[in-house]
């Protein structure tokens, strides 16, 4: 049986998406079978995030429906010959109200039987697509960015998490800028932490070279000279029990300590 | 089945419920339950008459009603029942259902001679003090009975009794985690957390507020109007900070304040916040 694992964060912008690319590309990687399940219904865009776009023929709306097998709306990923990699794909034609939430609690229980890993982007919000993404999960991510909005958001969801259920789930802080965090500008690990109070499992810093993965449909965690791709990896390494520090993010030694003496105690 | 019907109106003297004397009595809980959750804080603190027409109640319905409007914050005044009934109860809450138009239960006897309601003179002499406050003595037996007991024999400290028996506010409410944005507790007694108030997040509470641990959402203590209410919390930064009718901020230039536990209260009608000292008399009413 697998993981059945949701990728959320209530704010809008803070690269679920990504996340869930490049996580999901990462365990692939690692020699894991995994599906990627795309719930943002009607803002489809993790497919295009893949570069699998002009390959769907069938979405998450014709199975939860009954229309086809999951089987056959699965796209496999080029990059794996095998077909290690799947992505179940969102319609873009519907809208959320179009899967409920025990379609999906099916839909991620047949999945999980096949697959080792199953992952699961949630669209932003805390409306329906939120409770049907996080309906058949048995384990959350939340992604965040250093700016107070996203922190509050992120927050929100933590607490909505645990209402459905969700206990514990692990953090991800995105586009991190180490150099403004040192000179007090932005929100330090320490900060968030201190508000959200759950374990971090990866901070990924800024980076540039994700805007031309995403744009080219190529995740970032397969290009070993990015920085972002690296803590994609670390982080994907760490979601199979693997013990690897936080990279250092190239600030002062101080505060590299401080901060995996924070994970270290999350853990 | 018929679907339970009720009406709001305001007046100066708080809001009556009308509430359809046909449909089960479970409907109406459930009704006034939507129509309360539905106005969140807006209606905390507001005082409240129930109206329920031609309908007769029972004890455990009266009692019904009796909790539910103080745990959404609001005080219930009276209940009024045009109820023909016999009236073979005995004394006590019993004895107020015969007649015509009359009110059936009462949160105090001045509350109840202020309302302009027209009462039948032959029974208004049944609405003594001491009974009025006898009467919803059962729900209050299990909080601590020093305070109680005076507000129940002496008169004079009747101004203050209603707030202070009104669903047993002696209670307290332990939440032993810690609540986060857009999480909401009320309570009609104390309140206390062992863990943080994240931002938006809110604790309304009748009594006092404590927490162990970061204050940074929005704190309402003595949300049925008691002043002497207090917040105190390990760090308190709140958003925002209210105590009966008083709402307060923290000024806009203070990022972080200081690092010990403090105490927010009502001084000389402001609310002040000050470091909170052990074994200080400056807990709560002074003893």
């Amino acid at each position: 049986m697998g993981e059945v694992m949701v990728i959320t964060s209530g704010k809008g912008g803070v690269g679920k998406t990504t996340t869930t690319a490049n996580i999901g590309t990462g365990l692939a990687s690692l020699g894991y079978k995994v599906v990627l399940v795309d719930t943002d219904i009607g803002l489809r865009n993790l497919d295009v995030v893949m570069g699998l776009e002009n390959r769907i023929v069938y979405d998450i709306v014709d199975v939860t429906s009954g229309q086809v097998s999951y089987s056959k709306a699965l796209i496999k990923d080029k990059r794996f010959p095998d077909g290690r990699l799947n992505l179940l794909p969102a319609a873009q034609t519907k809208d959320k109200t179009a899967v409920n939430q025990a379609q999906m609690q099916k839909l991620c229980e047949d999945l999980r039987k096949e697959f080792d890993f199953v992952l699961i982007d949630c669209p932003a919000g805390i409306e329906q697509g939120f409770k049907n993404a996080i309906a058949g999960a048995e384990k959350a991510i939340v992604v965040t960015t250093p700016e107070v909005s996203a922190i509050r958001d992120a927050d929100r969801i933590i607490g909505l998490l645990e209402a459905g259920g969700l206990r514990n789930p692990r953090l991800i802080i995105n586009r991190l800028r180490p150099a403004m965090v040192k000179q007090g500008d932005m929100m330090s690990i320490e900060d968030m932490v201190d508000i959200l109070a759950i374990d971090v499992i990866g901070v990924v810093p800024e980076d540039d070279t994700i805007v031309i993965s995403t744009n080219k449909g190529e995740p970032a965690v397969l290009d070993d000279n990015s920085r972002a791709g690296q803590a994609y990896r670390n982080i994907t390494r760490r979601l199979t029990g693997a013990d690897v520090p936080l990279m250092n993010l190239e600030v002062s030694e101080g505060l590299f300590d401080k901060v995996r003496k924070i994970f270290g105690m999350g853990r | 089945m018929k679907k339970a019907d009720i009406v709001i109106k305001g007046s100066k003297d708080g809001l009556t419920f009308y509430l359809d004397s046909q449909c089960d009595f479970s409907d109406l809980v459930v009704a006034i339950e939507q129509k309360l959750a539905s106005a969140d804080c807006f209606l905390v603190g507001a005082h409240v008459n129930v109206d329920v027409g031609s309908r007769k109640l029972s004890e455990e319905q009266i009692e019904r009603l009796r909790i539910l409007f103080p745990s959404y914050g609001l005080i219930l005044r009276g209940i009024t029942s045009w109820s023909d009934s016999e009236g073979n109860n005995d004394e006590g809450e019993g004895a107020t259902m015969k007649g015509n138009r009359e009110r059936i239960y009462q949160i105090a006897n001045h509350l109840y001679e202020s309302s302009e309601r027209p009462e039948p003179a032959g029974e208004s002499s049944k609405f003594e003090p001491k009974e009025s406050i006898v009467s919803f003595e059962p729900a209050t037996t299990e909080a601590p009975p020093s305070s109680l007991s005076t507000a129940a024999t002496d008169d004079g400290a009747e101004n203050e009794a209603p707030i202070i028996t009104l669903g047993g506010d002696e209670q307290t409410l332990l939440i032993q985690r810690t609540l986060r944005s857009g999480q909401t507790v009320r309570y009609p007694g104390n309140v206390v957390i062992l863990g943080d108030v994240n931002p938006g997040a809110e604790v309304i509470a009748g009594g006092n507020i404590i927490v162990m641990g970061v204050f940074r959402g929005v704190a309402h203590a003595g949300a049925l109007g008691s002043l002497d209410a207090v917040v105190t919390a390990y760090r308190l930064r709140p958003t925002q900070l209210r105590i009966a009718n008083h709402i307060t901020r923290p000024p806009d230039e203070d990022d972080d304040g200081p690092d010990h536990p403090e105490i927010g209260r009502i001084r000389d009608g402001m609310v002040t916040i000050e470091r909170y000292h052990y074994g200080s008399k400056s807990f709560g009413k002074d003893a």
